[in-house]
């Protein structure tokens, strides 16, 4: 080989990993959105570092549950909507997708409360901003471009970068926060627990497990791909991860030393303080504003998507509103619902955004279990079948996340707080 | 109407009124007389030993919505044997997507319809309305359903796809379809699903379907092909489409196919790797008649002819000199209507050198001189004025617009 022939043989095998990367990278980002961020805030703001070691488990599951569902999209090359239907029969891809809409629903309300929050620094009225918002996705996604919104968006999401950075100035205790991270603790009162299952439910949602799945097989991605996907997807845990790893730390330096508890995103925004100074604020909103909607575009889609597919109504957005009816209507409904919830007077905003990760760590046990009987079956994935290792990871975080959720059930019921 | 899902889970209950077990699938079985398939028995779960079982139609004395009686006690019943491609209804059909031939288009089979006609009960085709939704998830009484119309394709305007398709033949309708529309199903489909019904179609349609399809799939249809059946198929498609696929396909892959063309097929294919995409080169042909200035019509209408099967098209033919100079064209139109002693040379519109391009020009340029001059087709000339090629229309048109 020429030396000519050896470089471009290099410069093949890097375009080839770059052309597969996306789905990860992509997912992970989205992961950082208005949910996000505010139960990262407030598991630091409130707990300090005693919930790091959730979040180490979590990543651990979470590259875990991609790879799965990378692996099932390989194989069957369809998404975890028609492979439900294929092998569970109707009624319970019906189940399923109920589960997923309930839960996506939730989530799209926490991104358009992240809008109205963002603005809601600035004293800017949620009457007039979430109405602007919800008619510019609608709009963009009816009749626009997706991709190149979806392209601003994961952009400007960048932002969290400065989390990390921020992370570095206040000069916190790594060595506390590393042993932190090895350091299981846990409170039995509703607040701790309902925290800790939005921390696991904002992380590994419903929505990404079908996500990734749809996005590997729409990108047109075969078996062979399958190592560079794998290592996208840990790759993407690992770095969305880092990203929470250091606003946890952030606003526990800043805020819980200090006992400042968050009751608004004003509060979190002063957790940026020490990078931004007064800018803080303005970089919070900013940053609030665009993980919001990012979240706010791709969450209609990815259940429209997901719907329309189990049930065999036509999708995509080469349809037009004669031929994808059902399609489109989805999504109008994914996007005009949450909205008008949140125009709801008095509703806490922070509230809904923590309500709506918990309620999609409530409802992952269920889409979960689907993914592990699909992945266990030899018949469907053939040679590709889980590993023991794999299998053991998945269902502990399963009957953690269940374990987790009957005690605040019961705790809750027993009235201790 | 009677639908398969309203069996499935039912009892079955013999005529000592003791439950067997409960319905698992029914069995239909074609046939060459019969349009449609006939239910030749129904498997169930037996009770106590939780195995599968099955039961002869003749056995059933009544198909019930809560139960369905047998004739006879159950010990008296002899099983029947299924065949091989015998379809087992609820796990090769309920529930998987399916081509609705009609429409041209992928769909997922909610239900399955039954017609019971002189004793025999057939399977007259699939419901893929929302109405099958509803009823399957047991709502189907709720009067506000009734506003959903319903859906049926009959069962031989449909194509059954995947793990399926080995037990039916691909059915001629499918086949008939237009070489596009076949192609947009097969992007519909899942993958493994297109793969498998590419594989049962005969290598002149695949290399039709194959020119259709877009870019990302053209890859993607070879999967389960073996290296002679790409072969084969490669050898039915014209050397434009080929380069075209070629470029797109990593170095190892593609010196393989080349390989294996004849010789001189294997010569345009590498001259044409030459050319990018976006140039004049890249969208060229080489199927295109050439003639000389000095034959006359009647000659030419012979070649036409001949050449007519292998061709994709032809509107034009092109004259050239003896030293292989484009000199100009002769549409079929002024060939037919020409007398046959006439030579082409007196009869043939002149091209002047400016309503030609080189291989290098911009598609954009090839654009605007076709609109200007009003051309279907354009010749691509080498510096020193030989013919080498020529861009057509819709070629043009698939370079301005590769997503349609």
């Amino acid at each position: 080989m020429t030396l000519k022939e050896k470089t471009r043989g290099y410069k093949h095998k890097i375009l080839f990993f770059l052309s597969v990367i996306g789905p990860g990278i992509i997912a992970a980002n989205a992961d950082n959105d208005a949910g996000g961020i505010s139960t990262y805030s407030i598991v630091g703001a409130h707990y300090g570092l005693k919930m790091l070691w959730v979040l180490l488990l979590i990543t651990v599951s979470l590259a875990i549950t991609q790879e799965m569902g990378v692996r099932i999209g390989l194989v069957t090359r369809q998404g975890l909507g028609g492979v439900i239907r294929e092998n569970f029969g109707l009624k319970w891809v019906a189940l399923a997708m109920l589960t997923m809409l309930i839960a996506n629903m939730g989530t799209i309300t926490a991104e358009f409360s992240g809008v109205a929050a963002a603005f809601g620094i600035f004293g800017v009225s949620k009457y007039l901003v979430v109405p602007l918002a919800a008619f510019v996705v609608w709009m963009i996604l009816f009749k626009g471009s997706f991709k190149t919104s979806q392209r601003i968006f994961l952009i400007f999401s960048a932002f969290y970068i400065v989390y990390i950075i921020n992370g570095f100035i206040i000069k916190p205790d790594f060595a506390e926060a590393t042993r932190a991270l090895f350091t299981p603790h846990i409170e039995w009162t509703t607040g701790f627990l309902v925290t800790m299952i939005a921390l696991i439910g904002t992380t590994i949602t419903p929505w990404g497990q079908f996500f990734i799945q749809s996005y590997v097989v729409d990108k047109g991605l075969a078996i062979k791909h399958y190592k560079a996907e794998k290592t996208e997807v840990f790759l993407g845990a690992f770095i969305t991860d880092i990203v929470s790893f250091f606003i946890i730390i952030s606003t526990a330096t800043v805020l819980y030393k200090h006992g400042i508890r968050i009751t608004d995103a004003g509060d979190a925004a002063l957790a940026l303080k020490p990078l931004a100074g007064e800018f803080a604020q303005f970089l919070f909103a900013f940053g609030l504003f665009s993980a919001s909607m990012l979240g706010a575009f791709i969450l209609p889609v990815a259940t429209a998507y997901a719907i329309c597919e189990a049930f065999g109504w036509e999708y995509g957005f080469n349809t037009t509103w004669k031929t994808g009816k059902i399609f489109y209507t989805i999504i109008l409904v994914s996007i005009a619902l949450p909205a008008i919830l949140v125009l709801i007077p008095k509703v806490n905003l922070i509230k809904i955004m923590i309500v709506s990760q918990d309620i999609n760590g409530i409802l992952l046990p269920i889409i979960l279990i689907f993914v592990m009987k699909i992945i266990n079956n030899k018949d469907v994935m053939g040679e590709h079948v889980n590993k023991p290792i794999g299998n053991i990871i998945a269902w502990l975080t399963i009957i953690g996340i269940i374990a987790a959720t009957l005690i605040l059930v019961v705790t809750s019921m027993m009235g201790l707080n | 109407m009677l639908f398969l899902s309203q069996f499935i889970k039912v009892p079955i209950v013999d005529s000592a009124d003791i439950t067997a077990g409960n319905c698992v699938d029914f069995i239909a079985r074609r046939s060459t007389e019969d349009k449609y398939p006939h239910i030749i028995g129904i498997v169930y779960k037996d009770r106590r030993t939780k195995e599968l079982k099955n039961v002869s139609f003749d056995s059933i004395e009544n198909l019930g919505g809560d139960e369905i009686t047998l004739k006879t006690v159950i010990k008296k019943i002899q099983p029947f044997v299924i065949l091989e491609n015998d379809l087992w209804l609820a796990q090769h059909i309920l529930d998987k997507q399916i081509v609705d031939l009609d429409g041209t288009r992928v769909v997922r089979v909610n239900d399955i319809r039954f017609g019971l006609s002189d004793n025999k009960l057939h399977v007259l085709g699939v419901d893929i309305s929302t109405r099958g939704i509803i009823r399957r998830l047991g709502l189907g009484k709720l009067r506000i359903f009734s506003l959903l119309k319903p859906a049926f394709i009959e069962w031989d305007k449909m194509q059954i796809v995947g793990k399926s398709l080995k037990l039916t033949n691909v059915t001629q309708e499918l086949v008939k379809l237009h070489p596009a529309d076949l192609a947009n199903v097969l992007e519909t489909l899942n993958p493994s699903h297109s793969g498998e019904l590419v594989q049962s179609l005969d290598p002149i349609t695949v290399a039709k379907v194959f020119q259709e399809l877009k870019p990302e799939f053209k890859r993607d249809i070879f999967r389960r092909f073996t290296q002679k059946q790409i072969e084969v198929v490669m050898s039915h498609v014209p050397v434009d489409e080929l380069v075209d696929y070629l470029k797109t396909i990593n170095r190892k892959d593609r010196d393989k196919i080349i390989d294996h063309l004849s010789t001189a097929k294997k010569k345009e294919v590498e001259e044409f790797l030459h050319y990018p995409d976006d140039t004049a080169g890249g969208i060229m042909s080489t199927e295109f008649v050439r003639e000389n200035v000095e034959i006359t019509v009647a000659e030419a209408l012979q070649n036409v002819r001949k050449l007519s099967h292998t061709y994709r098209s032809i509107n034009y033919i092109y004259i050239v000199d003896k030293k292989d100079h484009f000199l100009g064209v002769v549409s079929l139109r002024t060939l037919i209507s020409s007398k046959p002693t006439d030579k082409v040379g007196k009869i043939m519109k002149r091209i002047k050198a400016h309503q030609t391009v080189h291989p290098d020009a911009t598609i954009q340029h090839v654009a605007t001189l076709m609109t200007r001059y009003n051309l279907l087709s354009l010749a691509v000339l080498e510096k020193d004025s030989t013919l080498l090629g020529v861009v057509m229309v819709d070629d043009l048109m698939r370079q301005l617009l590769p997503h349609a």
